[in-house]
């Protein structure tokens, strides 16, 4: 999993780079609370997931419907994340045990 | 049957330790003295004189219903970790198998006694298993990954039924609210688990009393040790 900081809202969730299996925009998730934003800036309005997790860009299910984790080539390809690639943290991802 | 010094050691060590705390020394060394007098007297005395095998006596076990006791976290114990695992989370959980702390509401809801409800949704299909996923560490997980001491779930929701009954009277609680998310963070005043993940490892597990718990109206969405 790609990162670019910790959520905002809990504090402790990295923030993810999810691609939506649907619209194939690369957003950013908190897989710890379940927030997401169609940019990497967190005080525009958000995504709350409850039963499950809208794409904030068309809200198909970020946690099934074809959605992964991004790729350096997706990020790549998405202006405003183009930014952040020299200082993108990668992790293991935990894929959604669905 | 058992040979007298057999049935004499058993004896000796059941009797020391069923009756530990609980009888005075003075009746646990009269319950000792009959028991060799019953095993090297009686026995050879009934069996010479009247041709009798009285019978042994019995190892005396700690009862079987009784739990062997758990051991107590240490302080500052050894992170478990679920770095191991093949899904890095801990085993699945079902929620309908703790009926003493939750109720089920239908359509994959529980209800805490506390009133916090535990629904589907999040990376593991279901609140609770969210929530169980902190009672193991990721040591690779970026950031800090808060890990309960305890990895019982019918514990993992008392503790978080404790935070949020404090949070509810405004009690050593700090609140935030999101537009979908109430944040509030709980001291609990004791030590509910440590900081695991790659900051806490670099910090040495440093031990949490703080709960995070992020709630959606009565929808618990996460909740886990921080140490803030």
């Amino acid at each position: 999993m790609l990162s670019i900081g910790i959520c905002p809202v809990c504090a402790a969730g990295p923030l993810g780079l999810r691609q939506c299996g649907v619209c194939r925009r690369v957003v950013v998730l908190c897989d710890e609370c379940d927030v997401a934003w169609r940019t990497d800036d967190p005080t525009r309005p958000g995504s709350y997931g409850q039963e499950t997790m809208p794409c904030p860009g068309c809200s198909a299910d970020l946690w099934t419907a074809g959605a992964t984790w991004a790729t350096r080539e997706a990020v790549a390809a998405t202006p405003w994340l183009v930014k952040h690639l020299p200082t993108l943290v990668e992790s293991p991802a935990r894929e959604p045990q669905r | 049957m058992a040979n007298p010094q057999q049935q004499l050691a058993r004896l000796a060590v059941g009797i020391l330790t069923l009756t530990r705390g609980r009888l005075s020394l003075r009746a646990t060394i009269g319950l000792c003295l009959a028991a060799v007098l019953y095993v090297l007297v009686l026995q050879p005395l009934a069996k010479q004189t009247l041709g009798i095998s009285l019978p042994s006596l019995p190892a005396i076990d700690q009862p079987a219903d009784k739990p062997a006791p758990q051991s107590r976290p240490a302080p500052e114990r050894t992170p478990r970790s679920g770095a191991g695992s093949p899904t890095g989370v801990p085993a699945a959980v079902d929620p309908a198998d703790l009926p003493t702390v939750l109720t089920d509401r239908g359509r994959g809801v529980y209800e805490s006694s506390g009133g916090l409800r535990y629904t589907r949704g999040s990376q593991q299909g279901h609140r609770l298993a969210h929530v169980m996923a902190h009672t193991l560490d990721e040591p690779d997980r970026v950031g800090q990954h808060g890990v309960f001491d305890t990895n019982d779930p019918a514990e993992v929701v008392r503790l978080i039924d404790e935070a949020y009954g404090l949070a509810l009277a405004g009690k050593q609680t700090t609140t935030q609210r999101e537009e979908g998310r109430t944040i509030y963070t709980v001291n609990l005043r004791r030590r509910i688990g440590y900081i695991g993940g790659e900051s806490g490892a670099r910090k040495g597990h440093p031990s949490a009393q703080y709960l995070k718990l992020v709630i959606d109206g009565d929808r618990v969405i996460t909740a886990f040790p921080l140490r803030p």
